[in-house]
């Protein structure tokens, strides 16, 4: 309803500046800017197809009644509708890179803009001719480049504020029923079933859905996406949050496979040959390549591997996931099996003493997560630190969990397929530098592990968390995925954030209670 | 959003709905039901815009009055502008300014007898289109196909009308039509618009029907009458000729001309309520900026006997 109120204000506002100042203005060449068109490319953008076709009619039929208005009408409503719609499809760059997205939002608006003059070329008075067109057209298409990446920053910015999930699994047809992920060939199915019982997961669009090959990363990259956007802190109030947020990514794992989640260990060094070597500049997070949360092995599917009777109760995983639990990284299987070191400093051995074959996922116990080194956040869900009846049978022992972690950033690509990056601005900064030795950062903002917590534990892969153990414990709330494995897809978006119990105004005692 | 199907369907449903309205009013252009929803969203709209201009009118006047200004190509004009826009900034001189627009409208319809309705832009077409939209309506008495000027010359014709507001489109629009008369001998011709106003060099293009009329740059038209004085009064100045482009073969005489009026910098106009009472002829007529060069007078009388039938005459060429 907020959004919807939203998007309303905002194109009712677009439309009244358009008509009224900016068609006004005598701006060089001739044109003016489209700023309707271009917040139906933002809205496209940011609220996938449905969202955008729906305002691109309206706004165009609007435009098309609004007084000066002396065209057709439909024209603009037919223009706007599929601008909204393509960009609603296009939905995905925005989760992938800043200039892909903006590269989109770009090109839909130049469309758009050509589409209208191709219909008042045909459908108009035959008096406006090619040349009036080729008069007006450049300067326009000109003012539209230059102001749709500002829009789309707006536009993203206020879905992020709204908690909008960019997750463009939403967005797949091929997820849908009968889509091309979906399963229906028998080699399809016989496939599926095959990863489903090498993984755990359900397999559903794993089998033949290039979409799902890119999920995990797409999500990962959505955190990217509000990390390129909030940029480097500027005030105390902009840090604290940061630092609260802000997941630090150990440059090194000290094995193949381990995957450290949370502040940087002290004194834990990039370990030789663990950490391939890279120049500079960003890192990518590929498969193999060593980062924490990336995938160990290219073309493994995701897999959290809990030991037998893991019972993660849904309250750790709620707690953790809204918490910014946005490590999704495919922790590897196979022999060995994975250490998961969730938590704070001080963790070290946990996470790398295990013995082979051992596995081991170590949760710090109670009391408070201090905000340790990198700045993993606690868990403002959960800020005692301590989730009751969370546990992990890990052996004789069932220690206490306090899961909320911070984020767990960098998520690994899903593998296989290319090695896109968190690219979009994830402002990985100069300490991610190979051999440095300090912790590489990631930025994320609140919202985004927001909006990440649902869909992430949606994913297949959070399923397997509870190894083979009974999976009916795993509740995800916000999830696609039902107790028992079911996959949902009808569950209504936002719902994640609606969930939070604690309000962030209220959750900051508890997390400064660390440095106090 | 996730169901994709649904999403599919509700764009073909878009898309129909859309193709539909546009063939409808495609069709008939006057599709009652069409005029109503146009007339009840016009009413709507026009009010929200009407509302909105008193917040965003004087910046789109005075970003309009200093763009168009720099457009004008003369260095000296320029220079001056820049001194008088600068004094300009504030609100007051605003006003002042327009205050200034309304007294050389007031003077250009009492010299040519009209009566106008004084009306200020509160919006501009989108797009392709050279229209606006006035803050004055039907309850102000205006009516469709009347003409528009502002101190300078002509605006446009009204094209439709709600309660308080009307649309106007204006002489540059490619699809506008004004009868008009050469100023020393009154030939009858016609001027088409150019397709853009918004560089304030939107060109108009005369067409005179005798194919002996000797055309020179700096000849000044006036609007010619229409049948009952609608939709354009006569002797509203409409532009000089800048330019002759006369094409070999060609049934008529064909010349560029520069509207009287700064398109790009409108913003107070009226609206010509009640016809002169006699046809000003070429009084309304700025001076000649090299000279004043009255007409003739027996050339002025024949003109006028012309200007009586001026529409027959256009006719029986």
């Amino acid at each position: 309803m907020k959004r919807l109120l939203i998007v309303a204000v905002a194109l009712a506002a677009a439309l009244l500046v358009q008509l009224t100042i900016v068609n006004g203005l005598a701006l060089p060449g001739g044109g003016a800017p489209d700023l309707v068109l271009l917040c139906v490319v933002a809205i496209g953008l940011t609220g996938g197809p449905q969202a955008g076709l729906i305002a691109g009619f309206c706004a165009g039929l609007a435009l098309d009644l609004a007084p000066p208005a002396n065209q057709l009408i439909g024209q603009y409503a037919l223009v706007f509708c599929l601008v909204g719609y393509a960009c609603g499809r296009l939905r995905f760059t925005l989760t992938r890179s800043a200039v892909l997205a903006m590269a989109s939002a770009a090109g839909v608006a130049v469309a758009g803009e050509v589409l209208v003059a191709c219909l008042v070329l045909v459908l108009d008075t035959p008096q406006v001719t090619l040349a009036t067109v080729a008069q007006v057209l450049p300067s326009t298409v000109v003012y539209d480049l230059v102001l749709s990446p500002v829009f789309l920053f707006a536009g993203v910015r206020i879905a992020v504020g709204l908690g909008v999930n960019f997750n463009p699994l939403d967005d797949s047809p091929a997820l849908e029923i009968g889509g091309s992920a979906q399963p229906t060939g028998l080699a399809d199915l016989v496939r599926a079933r095959r990863l489903r019982r090498a993984t755990g997961t359900d397999g559903v669009g794993v089998a033949s859905g290039a979409w799902l090959t890119g999920d995990s990363a797409a999500d990962v990259a959505a955190m990217g996406t509000v990390g390129w956007l909030s940029g480097p802190p500027t005030s105390r109030r902009a840090r604290r949050e940061q630092s609260r947020l802000t997941a630090a990514l150990t440059g090194a794992a000290p094995r193949k496979g381990s995957f450290w989640v949370g502040s940087k260990p002290a004194g834990l060094r990039p370990t030789e040959g663990s950490a391939p070597a890279q120049q500079s500049g960003l890192r990518k997070l590929r498969p193999e390549s060593g980062v924490a949360g990336t995938a160990a092995r290219a073309g493994m599917p995701a897999r959290l591997s809990g030991t037998d009777g893991a019972d993660l109760r849904g309250a750790a995983f709620e707690g953790s996931g809204s918490g910014g639990l946005a490590g999704r990284g495919w922790v590897s299987g196979g022999a060995n099996m994975p250490k998961i070191a969730f938590g704070t400093g001080g963790l070290t051995g946990a996470g790398r003493a295990a013995g082979k074959g051992v596995p081991k996922i170590a949760f710090k116990k109670k009391g408070p997560i201090r905000p340790a080194g990198g700045g993993a956040g606690t868990s403002h869900l959960n800020p005692s630190g301590e989730i009751s009846g969370g546990r992990v049978g890990g052996g004789t022992k069932t220690p206490k969990i306090a899961f909320g972690t911070g984020g767990l950033p960098g998520s690994g690509r899903s593998g296989g397929r290319g090695t896109p990056k968190i690219a979009f601005g994830s402002g990985l900064g100069p300490g991610l530098r190979a051999g440095t030795g300090r912790p590489a950062r990631l930025r994320f903002r609140s919202a985004s592990t927001r909006s990440a917590s649902g869909t992430w534990l949606a994913g297949s892969r959070t399923r397997s968390l509870g190894g083979t153990g009974p999976r009916d414990h795993v509740r995800v709330p916000g999830s696609n995925y039902r107790a028992g494995g079911s996959y949902r897809p009808k569950t209504p978006r936002g719902r994640s954030w609606r969930r939070r119990r604690v309000p962030r105004w209220l959750s900051w005692p508890w997390q400064k209670g660390g440095t106090r | 959003m996730r169901d994709t199907r649904r999403t599919r369907l509700l764009l073909s449903i878009a898309l129909i709905a859309a193709l539909t309205l546009i063939a409808l009013d495609y069709q008939h252009g006057s599709s009652p039901v069409l005029r109503t929803v146009k007339n009840a969203a016009g009413s709507v709209f026009g009010a929200v815009e009407s509302a909105a201009s008193f917040v965003t009118g004087p910046v789109t006047r005075f970003v309009g009055g200093g763009l168009a200004g720099s457009s004008g190509g003369q260095v000296a004009v320029l220079k001056r502008e820049l001194a008088r826009m600068r004094a300009e900034l504030s609100a007051a001189e605003l006003s002042k300014a327009d205050y200034g627009q309304l007294h050389r409208l007031l003077a250009l319809a009492g010299t040519g007898g009209y009566r106008v309705v004084a009306a200020s832009v509160i919006a501009f077409g989108q797009g392709y289109q050279q229209t606006v939209t006035l803050d004055a309506g039907s309850s102000d008495g205006v009516r469709p196909q009347e003409t528009v000027l502002d101190g300078d010359g002509l605006v446009g014709q009204v094209t439709s009308v709600t309660a308080g507001t009307c649309t106007v489109l204006l002489a540059t629009d490619p699809s506008s039509v004004v009868g008009v008369r050469l100023a020393p001998n009154g030939q009858v011709g016609w001027v088409t618009g150019g397709g853009s106003s918004r560089t304030g060099l939107g060109e108009l293009k005369l067409q005179i029907l005798d194919p002996g009329t000797v055309l020179k740059p700096g000849d000044q038209l006036v609007s010619a009458a229409s049948v009952r004085d609608r939709p354009f009064v006569p002797g509203v100045p409409v532009g000089t000729v800048v330019s002759v482009t006369n094409k070999a073969g060609a049934l008529t005489v064909q010349a560029l001309v520069r509207p009287y009026v700064n398109f790009a910098s409108l913003s107070i106009v009226g609206i010509v309520i009640a016809p002169p009472r006699h046809n000003p002829r070429f009084s309304v007529l700025p001076p000649k900026p090299p000279k004043p060069a009255p007409p003739p007078v027996a050339k002025s009388a024949k003109s006028t006997k012309s200007a009586k039938s001026g529409h027959t005459t256009a006719a029986g060429h």
